[in-house]
């Protein structure tokens, strides 16, 4: 018979080596509180010497470091609580329904869908979405970020606008439930929550922002630069995406695992045609973007109430009447065109970080000229990416910096040749005291050398440099805690990588 | 307010025994309570005036074990392989092999209570569920331990009890 008591006192003797020393640490802390001070004092010099661009998110962060620096610590005679007093400086961007909202950076972010204790949350955390019916909450979120489930009519107090965003309030404080109704979007608040904090931060979700640019897309015109788009067609369809993204047959999609674990967008891609293997079609927590044109016939039901017009479309008078699938949590768009002649096309679009690059690849969608289709580079399989392991990055818009890391390599993340596949699989906060785990950039000052698209200003202004490593790509940026987090990619492209440090930048508040 | 160094001399065994059995591990164990009393330490005002300081402390010390599991994968993966690493024997490694196994939710509760020994009450606010829930997340546990231990060695009938 085995007590579990019993047995956790006998391991505890087994550690009886591991000795417990207050000095450790305690010395410990001070080293990390000098290691801030040093970042804080670059910080400094990097505000004599740069630019504009650069000043005021560094100034932030220097702000941060010398909150952090005060203090000797909890026997000290001052004050014990060294906590940087900024939690905006390292900002989360969630995005619910056609609504996107910035939280504290240090907040966990919940799915209720997919949260084991029901989607109740607790303090300093973030839930998207009701909890479950069943389940009897004895913990509140600092904010519930939730759809109507029906249309307000009218109902809600005290009407404001924020940010051009309609706002009603539902409930007073000190709980205060406000609703955008026009987005269809409740915020519920905690009793500790920084409401008008919050509520300065809302804006249209990537979602929102594609399905607008794309409107205005459409009523200016496409204006086609030729160096920098590429024509994509397939079943009397054409599309514009990026000239650098690969084109790929979908039959060449290769998976990594049986069954599919992984999601067919999974970088800068356009994949013309259908596959035979079951993917998901976006990764719900690292949105892409990318284009997918296969056949819509089988893969989706537009009789069964769930797609709407994507109207004020006309699509440069082709007479096409795109329908767009009505789902708040997707992040991916998916669209049905039919053709006059010839079988509805299902067009899946990447909404990426912003929704900018989807909303111009919608808003391109026209007739192939002669309904031919593209010849996508045979031999160039695009491996569906087996997400690395327990995907725990809760935030679907942008990672999760610093405290919780938490997209974990694992078996199976190796291997991989640069630029074939699409995958943040290693994200590493470095100990500074630790000289192993800091990474050894390949070429030196890490020129960016993407365009100013993609690796423009905000990157910059955030500090986040990033370049080659051994065999994939790394990043180096510095939280408002003076922390140094280093991400390491790999089987990216250089254009994934671009991405990706951009999503960095958005994460410490640029 | 509770001091500081009191605080950590009650929890700093039970930390490193939760941790050690989370990885199987005693040194990356260590290292990672080091990193979570650090926390601690710098927050001290604000942790100690928690629901559950312990709890805190459980979870950012889960937290630093498994940023540490992780960067080592990396540096295997990076590095030229070394020596392998012999870590003594733990007491009872089939238990605590099957504690690891438990699904996430059994295997901290399990971990909370019998390594930590914290309260359900602590329990339940630092895995943010009614108490009641964890009193049957650890019966299920518990459960699911006993059919774990007894398939390989139905022999022994071992009984988990508790």
């Amino acid at each position: 018979m085995i007590d579990l008591d019993a047995a956790a006192a006998d391991l505890g003797e087994s550690l009886d080596h591991v000795h417990p020393d207050v000095d450790r640490v305690r010395a410990r802390a001070r080293r990390r509180q000098r290691t801030r001070r040093i970042a804080a004092g670059v910080a400094a010099l990097v505000l004599l010497a740069g630019g504009a661009a650069a000043a005021s998110t560094i100034a932030g962060e220097e702000e941060a470091s010398d909150g952090v620096v005060t203090g000797p610590g909890p026997d000290g005679a001052t004050d014990p609580d060294p906590e940087p007093t900024d939690p905006w400086s390292a900002s989360q961007t969630i995005d619910v329904g056609d609504l996107r909202v910035r939280v504290p950076g240090d907040w966990r972010v919940i799915d209720a869908a997919t949260d084991p204790s029901g989607g109740c949350g607790g303090p300093q955390a973030v839930v998207i979405g009701d909890p479950a019916p069943n389940v009897d909450c004895t913990t509140a979120p600092e904010l519930r970020v939730a759809l109507l489930q029906e249309p307000l009519d009218g109902a809600g107090e005290d009407p404001q606008t924020v940010n051009g965003i309609g706002l009603v309030r539902l409930a007073p404080d000190p709980t205060p439930v406000w609703a955008a109704p026009d987005l269809g979007v409740r915020l519920s608040f905690g009793k500790r929550a920084d409401v008008a904090a919050i509520l300065g931060t809302i804006g249209p979700s990537a979602r929102q922002t594609a399905l607008a640019d794309a409107a205005n897309g459409v009523a200016a015109g496409w204006q086609v630069d030729p160096a920098a788009w590429q024509e994509v067609t397939y079943g009397g369809i054409a599309i514009q995406v990026p000239a650098g993204w690969p084109v790929t047959p979908g039959a060449a999609i290769e998976s990594q695992v049986e069954p599919c674990l992984g999601w067919a967008i999974t970088g800068p891609t356009a994949i013309v045609g259908a596959t035979d293997i079951p993917c998901g079609e976006g990764d719900p927590w690292r949105p892409r973007d990318g284009a997918w044109l296969l056949p819509a016939e089988g893969a989706v039901d537009t009789g069964d109430g769930s797609w709407e017009e994507l109207a004020p479309f006309d699509l440069g008078g082709d007479g096409l009447a795109p329908l767009v699938r009505v789902d708040a949590t997707s992040t991916v768009l998916q669209i049905v065109v039919e053709p006059p002649e010839g079988a509805p096309v299902l067009l899946r679009v990447g909404l990426g970080i912003d929704g900018h690059v989807a909303g111009s690849i919608l808003s391109s969608i026209r007739l192939a000229d002669d309904g031919s289709e593209s010849e996508p580079e045979i031999g160039a399989p695009v491996p569906i990416v087996l997400p690395c392991g327990t995907v725990a990055v809760p935030d679907r818009a942008v990672l999760d910096l610093p405290e919780d890391l938490v997209v974990d390599p694992q078996p199976g993340m190796g291997g991989w040749a640069p630029g074939t596949s699409e995958g943040i699989c290693a994200v590493n906060l470095t100990d500074p005291e630790d000289p192993a785990s800091h990474v050894t950039f390949a070429d030196g000052s890490l020129p960016y050398g993407l365009g100013e698209e993609l690796s423009g200003a905000a990157t910059r202004a955030a500090g986040v440099r990033w370049g080659t490593i051994e065999d994939g790509f790394g990043g180096e940026l510095s939280t408002a805690e003076g922390d140094t987090v280093h991400v390491l990619a790999y089987g990216l492209s250089e254009e994934g990588a671009a991405l990706l440090f951009r999503s960095l930048a958005t994460a410490n508040g640029t | 307010m509770e001091r500081f160094e009191d605080w950590y001399h009650q929890h700093h065994p039970r930390l490193v025994r939760s941790l050690t059995v989370l990885s199987g591990d005693a040194d990356a164990a260590a290292d990672a309570a080091d990193e979570a009393f650090v926390r601690a330490y710098e927050r001290w005002k604000r942790v100690s005036a928690m629901a559950s300081p312990a709890g805190w402390l459980h979870q950012v010390g889960a937290n630093a074990l498994r940023r540490r599991m992780r960067r080592r994968a990396i540096e295997r993966r990076v590095s030229r392989p070394g020596p392998d690493v012999v870590h003594p024997p733990l007491p009872h490694p089939e238990l605590w092999a099957a504690v690891r196994a438990l699904p996430d939710r059994q295997r901290t509760a399990i971990v909370l209570r019998y390594l930590g020994d914290l309260p359900e009450a602590d329990i339940a606010a630092a895995m943010g569920i009614a108490r009641g829930t964890v009193s049957s997340t650890l019966a299920d546990a518990r459960r699911n331990l006993e059919v774990a231990l007894a398939e390989p060695a139905a022999d022994d009938h071992e009984e988990v009890t508790r």
